[in-house]
């Protein structure tokens, strides 16, 4: 990564204006995705002084800082007792702790990395993200457009579940993932569950159709079968297409068995 | 392994002997131990060497005293035949360092350098073996593959360092565990290289590594090997994966001729032998 210049603003709203000043300008979280990226950056903006690293409970939310490491994440210990814990597995399974200590939450999500389990541990877990400019924005939806030249603040959850699941299914303990599925399951069956595909390779995706057969009574197998024929998959040098469908359909199916026994 | 070859043979404590690793300026031209048998064949090198120099210093020591007789050295003294300590390591070397202030006791051509070097080809090359055992787990819906326990039984003739040998045959299992399971040269249909970092090309971490690790010499005896030593190089790498390998079939009839054995492969052999889930 090469960066011509480095500042660390006050406020969001230096903050913002610096990177309006410049399509090269970039936020910054802890620098790893953008140097794998070999990125090439006018100006660097480092919200480190903006105190966004916090993980606490306010207003009946939990509330991430953009600038709370994936390490923290997966500490703490409100991510721990939520949905069996997802998204703090999830954060946990990021290469090593020194990795996991630089990396922000916020440059997980922004960097939109499709392979990520934190990915679809958030969108399993529907949560929200707030910018400085556009407000809040759910994460299956942000997900789905293009890069917003903005500043993420905030990832937020209303009412976690207390059930959870994340599968993946891996090479080795450090790789990625071939297929990660997570899913969050409501009190009771009423309440439904959030089914998600990650990692197929392609990002995280909602399995709608498995969502309903599952509030119609359908079992974990059943959803699983629906989850793997309603999403696409794709080949990479790791795993094939046809591989992930399948795997789909078994993560999917014991992530519910997981989450509802 | 070295060092204790030259003690032995010198009678000399380890930290009074000192290798230089390779070195144009100091060392002779060596083209390799090959196949990674620096036990097997550097030692025989250096167990020649080290009994040539042995035998300059008592022929020295010898001259010096002027005796008809030879001496043996023990380390410390020279001895003579009768079991007596005729003359000191260190008085020998003063008096050979400082003959020509010594005049009289002998003349300097006489005194062989104490220098001494050796080489080895060797025309046989006596194998070393290692039997493994795995235990594996297979989960048939994923075709992930871990390894429970892998069991080694080394034969490497004597084991001259038993704590070296065992944590060489322990990272030679895990170096072939990664072989066999993770470790992937992958290319893109052009050839260029995609598996260019660590990041992708993945060496098994502690996390892939909670398995039992049991290991076990089978002592044999080299003739044409140092202390009848065999080398314990590359041997090490070749049991895991013919072993995870056979241990996959064993359990589900699934066969896999290629590694590493990932979890895709793995399904697909599951699925033709009847034993996916």
């Amino acid at each position: 990564v090469r960066i011509r210049e480095y500042l660390r603003p006050s406020s969001l709203e230096e903050a913002s204006a610096l990177l309006r000043g410049s399509e090269d300008n970039r936020i910054v979280g802890g620098l790893t995705a953008l140097k794998l990226a070999n990125a090439s950056i006018g100006t660097a903006i480092d919200l480190s002084d903006l105190g966004l690293d916090y993980v606490r409970s306010e207003g009946g939310r939990l509330r991430l800082g953009a600038y709370a490491s994936l390490r923290s994440v997966e500490l703490s210990p409100l991510c721990r007792a939520s949905a069996s814990g997802i998204l703090a597995r999830a954060a946990g399974r990021v290469g090593g702790v020194q990795l996991r200590s630089q990396v922000t939450l916020g440059g997980a999500v922004s960097s939109r990395w499709a392979i990520s389990e934190i990915l679809a541990a958030l969108l399993a877990l529907d949560a929200e993200l707030s910018f400085f400019g556009a407000g809040r924005v759910g994460l299956g939806a942000y997900l789905e457009k293009p890069v917003l030249a903005d500043i993420l603040v905030e990832v937020s959850f209303a009412d976690l579940p207390r059930r959870g699941s994340l599968r993946s299914a891996r090479i080795s303990y450090l790789d990625y993932p071939l297929l990660a599925v997570a899913v969050a399951v409501g009190e009771g069956r009423p309440g439904g569950a959030r089914i998600v595909s990650g990692a197929r390779p392609a990002r995280s995706r909602l399995a709608e159709g498995a969502m309903r057969a599952f509030e119609a009574g359908a079992d974990p197998r059943e959803c699983g079968e629906i989850a793997s024929g309603e999403l696409d998959f794709g080949d990479d040098a790791r795993a094939s297409a046809e591989y992930r469908r399948r795997v789909c359909a078994k993560l999917a199916e014991r992530a519910l068995a997981e989450a509802t026994e | 392994v070295l060092l204790q070859y030259v003690g032995e043979v010198l009678h000399a404590p380890m930290e009074r002997v000192r290798i230089v690793a390779a070195d144009t300026e100091t060392t002779p031209v060596d083209k390799g131990a090959y196949a990674s048998s620096t036990t097997y064949a550097t030692g025989n090198a250096v167990v020649m060497a080290a009994t040539k120099l042995k035998a300059q210093l008592e022929e020295g020591a010898r001259l010096v005293l002027g005796s008809e007789r030879p001496l043996s050295f023990d380390g410390e003294s020279f001895i003579d035949e009768g079991g007596a300590a005729a003359l000191g390591l260190a008085d020998f070397l003063a008096r050979v360092n400082y003959y020509k202030r010594a005049g009289g006791y002998f003349k300097a051509e006489d005194i062989p350098q104490l220098s001494a070097s050796a080489r080895y080809g060797s025309p046989w090359a006596p194998a070393p073996y290692v039997a493994g055992f795995a235990e594996l787990e297979v989960d048939r819906g994923t075709g992930e593959l871990r390894l429970l326990k892998f069991v080694a039984v080394a034969d490497c003739g004597t084991v001259i360092n038993p704590k070296l040998a065992r944590i060489q045959l322990e990272g030679g299992i895990v170096m072939g565990a990664g072989y066999a399971l993770q470790e992937e040269v992958r290319y893109t249909e052009n050839g260029r290289l995609l598996s260019n970092s660590f990041l992708e090309y993945r060496i098994p971490s502690v996390e892939d590594i909670p398995f039992e690790l049991e290991t076990a010499f089978e002592e044999s005896y080299e003739p044409n090997g140092p202390f009848g030593a065999k080398s314990l190089g590359e041997v090490v790498v070749h049991t895991p994966p013919a072993a995870i390998a056979n241990a996959l079939f064993n359990a589900t009839g699934a066969r896999v001729r290629s590694l590493p054995l990932t979890p895709d492969k793995v399904l697909r052999a599951l699925d033709e032998a009847g034993a996916s889930r």
